[in-house]
């Protein structure tokens, strides 16, 4: 998958374009406005990301040149600047999603998945892993032939997680589609309901399977020993 | 300024006396001018009776009038039809026949340089016994009535200039008197800085007019001292939150670099980073949370919401940590509610999250909704914690404050800023609503969000 970062910070630019291209994306990059926007023009991008303060020609005009060309790729918008007025700009004029900076990079590459996954989402039903099986549509879980007994919650924070399995998932995104509370708290409460499914799901068993990655989120996956 | 006001009070003078010295001045004029013309037009009829007496002659009448006896303001002329002088009265200085308007015409007056004033009517009659048809000329010297006037209007103007000359002392004394204070509390003001806020205006004795003024300069400097005061915390307090992050971040930074390591323990010090910066980020955003929220009607999306269902959610949240804390979370009642449900939410989880941290195992948090008098709801976080000492209690909602007692929790990847009420305030001054909070160190504390009613006039 191709994308198109315009971004005119370097260090911004260097570091989210080798993100992606550590997870299996490939990333060409424009520095100026007019620049990104003639490459968003000839070539084929999968999604682009587009910094809203860029020089010579800003985020927005971008933006609503491509729409206004019958251009439909994704785009998600970077900004430093939080107001609520650039928010619904970026959406009315066609973003699909927007970041604010300082925006972590695993959060940049969950929505970015999201809104790639959109449309053409497999309809998984029951889920295998390793020794666990899920049962979407009945709310089982069941790992090594037993039964899990979790909350609805607890459920539900197991299937993102399975769902979206090798993917980092910050506190943010865990919040957002389990109890969908849009915005970051002070509290840990992400933390202790994943302690908690762990003690019912991961710690009686040798095999674990969420691991926290320290400072960014959890992921779902199976690491060989 | 006061220039100005000396100007205007004389201006006021000129015009009330102005005007009133004017129309005394028509007033006698008019008068005067009224009785003349009596005068004159009786005198003519008198003089055409005696003309057209048929027992008189018009010799005798023309004797009459010339005898010494006759008023001698009056100047008489008999002209016959062709317009020969056939009488007239010795008067030199007598208007000529010309001067006179036609018979019928009202009086009309009429002088020479320096001559008498003569008001002038002409009048027609038939003599006897030929029935001969003469014009009678008639002038009346109101030569003492022009000079009458031109007295009162001397004296009037004079009267008129001294009136504007006292005026003018008066209003230069009661003006500045009048001033004087305006000018201490502008001086008093000028010296008024950032570093001098206590001082006060009131104790100096200020004159009736503006001890209301001197008590709400008072009252500004005393809010303008109160928020100089906690922008001075606050930013101390900022520099001191993102001190501590930074110093982690660059001691770790430093001493990692200090010899070769392995990898893992980059890692370890890389996954520390990343701690502290997601710390920052969220000081950051929180502050400009507060920021957007201190201008009024930002981005607020108000809707009519089930408030017992927006607590349940914000409670389903915090279901597992307050399972993990042994603290039960519940809600009670029944009520609608008309707010941003994100930032209800976020008023909401801030509240729970503080009760949470601060009520021991076993305790329980009610969340109560309620609606009051007037259509207003209520929600209620009460919890069966710590407490909060009276002295705490006024400052709680206060940005980055700490209650005194409170042992400052480690600077872990998730603790809070002291902020979470300050937002708590900022989200209900959004709303206008109200929060207050109570408190019995020991039982447990209540903190109750009220929220207005839905405007009638809007729907959306």
């Amino acid at each position: 998958m191709r994308v198109l970062l315009v971004e005119d910070e370097p260090k911004t630019a260097a570091f989210v374009r080798r993100g992606l291209e550590e997870n299996g994306f490939t990333a060409a990059v424009a520095t100026r406005g007019d620049e990104g926007l003639t490459l968003a023009r000839t070539e084929t991008f999968g999604a682009i990301i587009l910094d809203i303060s860029l020089p010579v020609l800003d985020g927005f005009s971008i933006l609503a040149a491509l729409r206004e060309s019958g251009c439909a790729t994704p785009v998600i918008c970077l900004t430093a600047r939080d107001t609520v007025v650039e928010r619904v700009k970026g959406l009315e004029l066609g973003a699909d999603d927007y970041l604010v900076k300082p925006f972590s990079f695993s959060e940049l590459l969950a929505r970015l998945r999201t809104i790639l996954r959109r449309g053409n989402q497999p309809l998984e039903r029951i889920i295998r892993i390793a020794d666990l099986e899920l049962d979407l549509p009945r709310v089982r879980a069941v790992r090594a032939g037993q039964r899990l007994e979790l909350t609805a919650k607890e459920f539900n924070l197991l299937a993102l997680l399975v769902r979206r399995r090798g993917e980092v998932l910050s506190r943010t995104v865990i919040a957002e589609e389990v109890w969908d509370v849009n915005f970051d708290s002070e509290t840990n409460v992400v933390e202790v309901a994943i302690r908690r499914l762990r003690k019912k799901m991961d710690d009686p068993f040798p095999q674990k399977l969420i691991h926290t990655m320290r400072g960014v989120g959890y992921v779902f996956e199976v690491r060989n020993p | 300024m006061t220039v100005r006001l000396i100007g205007l009070q004389i201006l006021a003078v000129a015009v009330l006396i102005g005007g009133a010295l004017f129309f005394l001045l028509r007033t006698i004029t008019n008068h005067l001018d009224a009785d003349d013309r009596d005068v004159v037009a009786q005198q003519a009829s008198l003089l055409r009776k005696w003309f057209e007496d048929p027992n008189t002659k018009p010799s005798a009448v023309m004797d009459q009038i010339r005898a010494p006896t006759t008023d001698q303001f009056f100047f008489v002329r008999i002209l016959d039809q062709s317009g020969k002088v056939l009488f007239e009265t010795g008067n030199s200085a007598a208007p000529p026949a010309s001067a006179f308007p036609e018979s019928g015409q009202p009086a009309t007056y009429w002088h020479v340089d320096a001559g008498p004033h003569f008001l002038m009517t002409k009048i027609g009659a038939t003599v006897n016994p030929d029935s001969r048809r003469i014009q009678l000329q008639l002038a009346f010297d109101v030569t003492d009535d022009f000079t009458l006037i031109r007295q009162i209007r001397q004296s009037i103007t004079v009267v008129f200039v001294l009136a504007l000359l006292i005026s003018a002392i008066l209003a230069y004394f009661i003006t500045r008197a009048a001033l004087r204070p305006i000018q201490s509390l502008t001086e008093a003001a000028a010296r008024v800085q950032a570093s001098k806020l206590a001082s006060r205006f009131e104790g100096t004795h200020w004159p009736v007019e503006l001890a209301p003024l001197v008590r709400e300069f008072d009252a500004m400097l005393a809010r303008l001292a109160g928020s100089f005061r906690r922008l001075g915390r606050f930013s101390t307090d900022l520099s001191h939150e993102l001190r501590t992050p930074i110093n982690n971040l660059r001691g770790e930074a430093e001493v990692a670099l200090n010899r070769p390591r392995t990898p893992d323990e980059y890692r370890v010090v890389l996954e520390s980073s990343l701690e502290e910066y997601g710390r920052i980020t969220r000081l950051i955003d929180t502050l400009l949370f507060i920021a957007k929220a201190d201008q009024p009607q930002t981005g607020l999306k108000r809707q009519p919401l089930d408030a017992a269902g927006e607590c349940a959610a914000v409670a389903d949240f915090f279901d597992a940590a307050g399972a993990d804390r042994g603290v039960v979370i519940s809600v009670r009642g029944q009520a609608g509610i008309y707010c941003d449900s994100m930032l209800f939410r976020r008023a909401l989880s801030n509240l729970v999250d503080n009760a949470l941290r601060h009520t021991p195992r076993g305790g329980n948090i009610d969340l109560t909704v309620r609606s009051g008098e007037t259509g207003a709801t209520e929600v209620e976080v009460c919890d069966s914690g710590t407490g909060i000492s009276p002295d705490d209690l006024p400052h709680v909602f206060e940005r980055f404050y700490q209650a005194s007692n409170e042992e400052r929790e480690s600077p872990g990847p998730n603790s809070g800023f002291g902020l979470g009420l300050a937002i708590v305030k900022s989200i209900m001054d959004l709303h206008a609503g109200e929060v207050s909070v109570a408190s019995t160190p020991g039982r447990g504390t209540t903190i109750s969000l009220l929220f207005p009613r839905q405007p009638a006039a809007s729907t959306s």
